[in-house]
């Protein structure tokens, strides 16, 4: 009896058809961007745009195409072949290595914040803002403080680490390196 | 050659040289463990000091530093998924993923004597070459820099995780990335917008850092997903993963020695550097591998064949650049203004007059690297439990060092802002099934390829990239890395349908 390989051809054939808008409008976005590149990419010299012109178009190419495939399911399973890991082949039972848990007490269950998407990025972008406008030295305690008391953070470890970080960035980069 | 070899031996055990090694090695480590501060900023900051030094001990010091950064590199890539330098990049890609699953010292461990295989393998090739290095080197122009560019980015995406389009896409978008700012040919300014800032063009560093730094701070804030059982391990468990390490290494000799060809012929060609080859070893570390669908998930394999390749790189990257004056990689770039801020100019005076300071490179660089094995053997039951610390206390601690990193590259906030929407960007595209890797590439190779292209147009015409041996050659082999594996998935298909029709005829008898 023939034995059935474990494929990705296979496996892709009967991936159910879902779309995806998230990846489509990513695709959207970069067509946006490519639209807005041309006519800029156009007004260069003959010397200055020749890759970038060449990278426009495989890039439109690409992305159209990447867009059929979110958009469409069953254009996505008839060029299969490209969505899963394109290097793949069945696959041989290697042992692996093990983790080797030892009798140690485990770490007690969270009681901080778990943060949202939204959050996270802005509290990124508040520290990049910070940074670029006020200067590392001031916006890192400010941003460390802040943070940690906003995720419940236990007090002994939020202090400790503001004070590592903000000794760190004082004495060694500002002072010592001289960034400034 | 062997003058040479006894005078540098003569200097390094003449007062206290001998302790400048160790010196520079620590000094690697505590630079190369910086996202953003790697070896070229280190080496960078590090050359005003030895101005009154002699030349010897200027370049042993600089050496050893290269040594402990490659190695720092790979700690932060393995434990926070934040890659010291770019060269560390290919290493996150099983190594986090490894330290994950609990197996930081083993990664560590790899890392560690994979880099000390690769760089041994690396300088003995410079010894073993360096007499016809100079002919050697003569043979790579514009075409073959060009057609090892693309090839070697469409082989970066066939090798990403998902989609093969998306793999494709992500690699342009690094193109036009690199297209920022003054051409290098025209000198027009292009994509600025109208801002000074951008006609510097962007820093791959800060984008590199805001791709995986970031973007894997903010996934760790808001999928914190370390499972409890693995926060703690004791000492004993810790030497067990080191065993298992070292137990890797002797398991994949072939792996080992591949990565470290690989690595050191990638170093030879300059302008390329580190960072493609840490890829291309891991690229076809996976290729050849029966199981390659292991890769990216945590696969010993995957740091043994980057790391080895990332070190093994410098031994390469010296052959362009003290025969003829070109730098294989941004480190050696800087090492290339401290010859002429000695004094010592590159090419056939250096390997005639100043061999003694080629042998104290070498000698610098081997302390250095056997040096780094063990520190990072010793201390990888220190450093491994940073990777299962809480999401809640490490990413924030990532976002001020990475973004810190980010503005230690030209002192302008505009590159902290860089760094950010870099990072905003990275997670974006990770959640939609993006590889982030091949973002990077296309940027550190899109001013090289782009040079190049323009070159070979204006000199040798476009029929030189299919008469000239060599770049036939890799575009040949790029061919068949693409249609390998399409072959083989057709092959499997068949296999598939001829079992299903068998399953079928089973079933109706």
């Amino acid at each position: 009896m023939i034995r059935r390989p474990s494929t990705s051809a296979t496996r892709e054939s009967r991936r159910p058809s879902v779309r995806r808008p998230g990846a489509f409008g990513i695709d959207l976005v970069l067509l946006a961007i490519i639209l807005l590149l041309l006519p800029q990419t156009l007004e260069l010299g003959a010397g200055a745009r020749r890759f970038p012109l060449i990278m426009l178009a495989v890039m439109a190419l690409l992305v159209l195409l990447d867009a059929a495939m979110e958009a469409f399911p069953a254009v996505r399973r008839r060029m299969g072949f490209l969505e899963a890991d394109f290097v793949e082949v069945a696959s041989l039972d290697v042992p692996e290595l093990q983790v080797q848990p030892d009798d140690l007490p485990a770490e007690s269950a969270r009681t901080f914040r778990v943060l949202t998407v939204w959050q996270a990025l802005a509290w990124l972008t508040a520290l990049g803002a910070g940074m670029s406008y006020f200067g590392y030295v001031v916006t890192t305690p400010v941003f460390l403080g802040l943070f940690f008391l906003w995720a419940r953070v236990p007090l002994r470890v939020a202090i400790g680490i503001t004070l590592v970080m903000t000794c760190l960035n004082y004495f060694v980069f500002y002072d010592f390196l001289g960034l400034r | 050659v062997i003058d040479g070899m006894q005078d540098a031996f003569q200097t390094l055990f003449t007062g206290n040289n001998y302790l400048l090694p160790l010196l520079g090695t620590v000094l690697g480590l505590i630079i190369g463990a910086m996202p953003g501060l790697g070896p070229a900023a280190g080496i960078a900051l590090i050359i005003p000091i030895t101005y009154g030094w002699e030349p010897e001990e200027a370049f042993l010091l600089m050496a050893s530093m290269i040594g402990g950064t490659s190695f720092a590199g790979s700690i932060t890539a393995i434990l926070v998924n934040t890659p010291g330098e770019s060269s560390n990049a290919a290493t996150l890609l099983d190594g986090y993923p490894m330290a994950k699953n609990g197996q930081a010292s083993t990664a560590l461990s790899i890392s560690a004597i994979s880099s000390a295989v690769g760089a041994i393998f690396g300088l003995a090739v410079f010894i073993a070459v360096l007499p016809v290095s100079r002919a050697m080197i003569l043979k790579i122009s514009y075409p073959e820099t060009f057609v090892i560019g693309v090839v070697g980015l469409f082989i970066i995406a066939l090798i990403s995780r998902g989609s093969l389009v998306k793999g494709l896409i992500a690699g342009g978008l690094g193109f036009m990335l690199s297209f920022v700012g003054r051409d290098l040919i025209t000198g027009e300014a292009r994509y600025t917008f109208g801002s000074l800032f951008l006609e510097d063009g962007i820093d791959y560093i800060a984008i590199l850092i805001g791709l995986f730094a970031l973007s894997e701070a903010i996934a760790l804030l808001v999928e914190p997903d370390v499972p409890a059982e693995q926060r703690k391990l004791g000492l004993r468990a810790h030497w067990r993963q080191i065993g298992d390490g070292v137990r890797v290494c002797r398991r994949y000799p072939r792996i080992l020695l591949q990565s470290s060809a690989i690595g050191t012929l990638c170093g030879i060609i300059p302008g390329v550097g580190g960072s493609v080859s840490s890829f291309m070893a891991y690229a076809a570390a996976k290729q050849s591998a029966k199981d390659p669908e292991k890769f990216g998930t945590g696969d010993p394999r995957g740091v043994l064949a980057s790391e080895a390749a990332n070190d093994a790189k410098d031994g390469g990257a010296l052959i362009p650049t003290v025969a003829l004056g070109l730098p294989g990689s941004p480190v050696w770039a800087v090492i290339l203004g401290a010859f002429l801020v000695h004094g010592i100019a590159p090419g056939q005076e250096m390997l005639t007059q100043h061999l003694d300071v080629v042998f104290l490179i070498i000698l610098g660089l081997l302390i250095s690297n056997v040096l780094t094995s063990v520190f990072g053997l010793a201390l990888s039951p220190m450093l491994a439990p940073i990777a299962k610390m809480p999401g809640v206390y490490v990413s924030p601690v990532i976002f001020v060092i990475a973004l810190l990193g980010a503005y230690t590259i030209g002192l302008r906030p505009g590159d902290i802002i860089i760094a950010m929407l870099a990072g905003i960007l990275g997670f974006v595209l990770k959640r939609q099934g993006f590889s982030l890797v091949p973002i990077v590439i296309g940027m550190i190779l899109g001013q090289i390829v782009e040079r190049s292209l323009g070159q070979t147009m204006l000199t040798l015409g476009p029929t030189a990239f299919f008469t000239r041996p060599i770049s036939l050659s890799v575009l040949l082999l790029g061919a068949l890395a693409f249609s390998l594996p399409l072959l083989r998935k057709r092959r499997s298909k068949r296999g598939s349908r001829a079992a299903d029709r068998v399953e079928k005829d089973e079933a109706a008898r």
